[in-house]
């Protein structure tokens, strides 16, 4: 019994181990290779790490793509679109969880299946909507900031419908009438009792929107243009160069990545202990 | 005596009356549970109260949602059927009235044996190699990530953290990786086959019959942590009593992880199944990234076809009809999910 516990335990580690080598391999190549020399990174014996490590290449990422316009647009963009949508959504998901009306299924189960069909089967339509849509009001559309957010935040306006609902629902409704006895209206018990108590699942929402946001790759490709474009398309003009440096590559990878991941390990404690269900005892 | 009783009763009814009347003052709308109505008259007149006039605050609260839906979800989606049914091209863009109605002909030209018929079908070919061989790696390496970490402890705490590290990096990134690893002369993953003396001579995965590989490897790496994820929160809600209960019947490891385990787990698996194979079946990102504008025909998955046929070729029309056919085997797949969602919450 007991050395089969051990042997269960030496399996349990190895595993966790070849997970961890699979896992973090692709990550310590992104840091090696963006060490590396132009020439290092073509040398016939393969290294993880260099011999000669230099921090050139994050040095040069800003000159020889504007990198610092590209990651100003992202973020701005990225903001801008956590900011509509949450406002949007929390005033749906509010009327969905707390109030009984005609529709609200439907409503529910539409948003539901907008969710689950992705940005590709729009794309098409909605490029070609804007273009005839700024033909015929004579301003431009495609290509400005507020084409990209309008569209990011609609793709986020189910999702986070749907999240910031089953956060409201554990709310109980005991506290929202108490709430009305003592002469709030209704809005009013959703500013001061609701939106309070949901906080920590209004900042998870809003960090999953940010992500999407951040990491979208299609209708970037398609609706920004040179002034307006996110890091996203500008990384592949690292790529397009002729030299193919992915040193460069990779140390604007690590740029781009750096405030996703401190946003994800600071929001895991925040989401942790922000969870305050139980206010009323049942 | 019966008398009695029915004053009494009345009574009880009145007072209850009162309190519905201010809770019918404050709040009429919201959400009325039964349990703080009384009686079955009360609750009569309280619905016969709601009748009189509509509510229109939870309309107002929807109506941006559903306006932004309406002009980014709903409009689209029928402009896009419809231009399926068009000879759409750029010159259309500027002009609607360039565009002809050809009906069908834009779908039967997917059908049909030329060379758009051909690469359609590589690139369902593709997508399918691509969707099935993805999950199945995905699910597996969930499953079993999750199993191995289900314990407390602050090591697996930190563990489990890390593990999610390929699902925060953004997608491009990880593409770009994965690339540069798969490169033949100077890429890792060559080398070190060579030199566990698995293979001799470095292999080309960018290029040729083996160009589906890096984008499957790409995005495993990228979504097994949500299935990794939503399978311990699964394994997590797993009553103890079960695993007890086995124990006192005798019951083995391997018993109990087919008969506890995994039959707790199908209903959280069904749902996150059915996301991951609209989401992987629908990728553009991994062989966008790592192909751009010309991937090669065995790894040219359909919504990097769909767009490059709108965005090189500038036939909408036609890409508008692969992406209609794709609307209608995703719908297929939405009302299967709704389905089981549903079920889950009878459950």
């Amino acid at each position: 019994m007991k050395k089969n516990k051990i042997k269960l335990g030496v399996f349990r580690w190895i595993s966790i181990g070849c997970f961890l080598l699979f896992i973090l391999l692709p990550v310590l190549w992104m840091f090696g290779t963006s060490l590396k020399s132009p020439a290092e990174q073509y040398q016939k014996e393969v290294r993880f790490f260099p011999q000669i490590p230099q921090w050139d290449n994050y040095k040069k990422i800003w000159s020889s793509v504007p990198l610092a316009k590209y990651f100003g647009n992202s973020l701005f963009i990225a903001l801008c679109t956590v900011a509509i949508c949450i406002v949007i959504s929390i005033f749906a998901a509010y009327a969905l969880s707390k109030f009984r009306f005609r529709g609200r299924q439907v409503f529910g189960i539409s948003a539901l299946f907008t969710q689950l069909m992705p940005g590709v089967l729009y794309l098409l339509p909605i490029y070609i909507m804007m273009v005839r849509l700024q033909q015929s009001i004579g301003i431009q559309i495609t290509g400005t900031y507020g084409a990209l957010i309008l569209t990011y935040a609609t793709f986020g306006i189910p999702f986070s419908i749907w999240m910031m609902r089953s956060y409201f629902d554990t709310i109980p409704n005991e506290l929202a009438e108490a709430g009305q006895i003592d002469g709030c209206s209704r809005m009013g018990t959703f500013f001061r009792i609701v939106l309070p108590l949901a906080a920590p699942g209004i900042a998870a929402t809003a960090m999953y929107i940010f992500i999407l946001a951040w990491n979208e790759v299609l209708f970037a490709t398609v609706l920004t243009n040179e002034t307006t474009r996110t890091y996203a398309i500008g990384l592949r003009e690292f790529e397009k160069q002729y030299t193919k440096d992915y040193g460069q590559l990779m140390a604007a990878s690590i740029i781009v990545s750096a405030p996703i991941v401190a946003l994800f390990f600071t929001f895991q404690k925040l989401i942790v202990s922000g969870l305050t269900g139980g206010s009323v005892k049942e | 005596m019966l008398k009695q009783l029915w004053r009494r009763r009345k009574k009880r009814y009145r007072q209850n009356w009162i309190i519905i009347k201010e809770n019918c003052c404050a709040f009429s709308f919201m959400e009325m549970r039964s349990e703080f109505i009384g009686g079955r008259i009360v609750k009569k007149l309280l619905i016969q109260r709601n009748k009189k006039k509509r509510d229109w605050l939870p309309f107002v609260c929807i109506f941006p949602a559903l306006l932004a839906m309406l002009f980014i979800h709903f409009i689209p989606s029928v402009i896009g059927i419809g231009i399926s049914f068009l000879n759409f091209s750029s010159e259309a863009l500027r002009d609607w009235s360039k565009a002809d109605y050809i009906g069908l002909a834009n779908y039967a030209k997917f059908f049909s044996s030329g060379t758009t018929g051909d690469q359609f079908l590589s690139s369902v070919k593709a997508s399918l190699i691509y969707t099935i061989a993805s999950l199945v790696l995905i699910v597996l390496l969930g499953l079993f990530a999750a199993m191995l970490l289900n314990q407390e402890g602050r090591v697996y705490r930190i563990l489990r953290a890390v593990f999610l590290i390929g699902w925060i990096l953004p997608n491009v990134v990880t593409g770009y990786i994965w690339k540069s690893m798969f490169l033949s002369e100077s890429g890792p993953i060559n080398a070190i086959l060579m030199k566990m003396n698995i293979i001799d001579q470095p292999i080309y995965w960018i290029v040729g019959p083996l160009s589906i590989i890096p984008p499957i490897v790409a995005n495993v790496w990228r979504s097994w942590p949500f299935a990794f994820i939503t399978l311990l929160a699964g394994l997590q809600s797993i009553p103890q009593d079960l695993y007890d209960a086995a124990d006192v019947d005798g019951a083995n490891r391997l018993q109990k992880f087919f008969n506890i385990t995994l039959p707790s787990l199908f209903a959280i698996t069904r749902v996150m199944i059915m996301l991951l194979i609209v989401w992987t079946a629908l990728d553009f990102v991994m062989v966008y990234t790592m192909y751009g504008y010309a991937p090669p025909a065995e790894a040219n998955v359909i919504p990097v076809y769909v767009y490059n046929m709108g965005y090189q070729t500038w036939d909408f029309g036609k890409a508008s009809a692969v992406s209609t056919l794709l609307m209608l085997v995703m719908l297929g797949l939405c009302i299967l999910y709704v389905r089981s969602m549903f079920q889950e919450k009878k459950e």
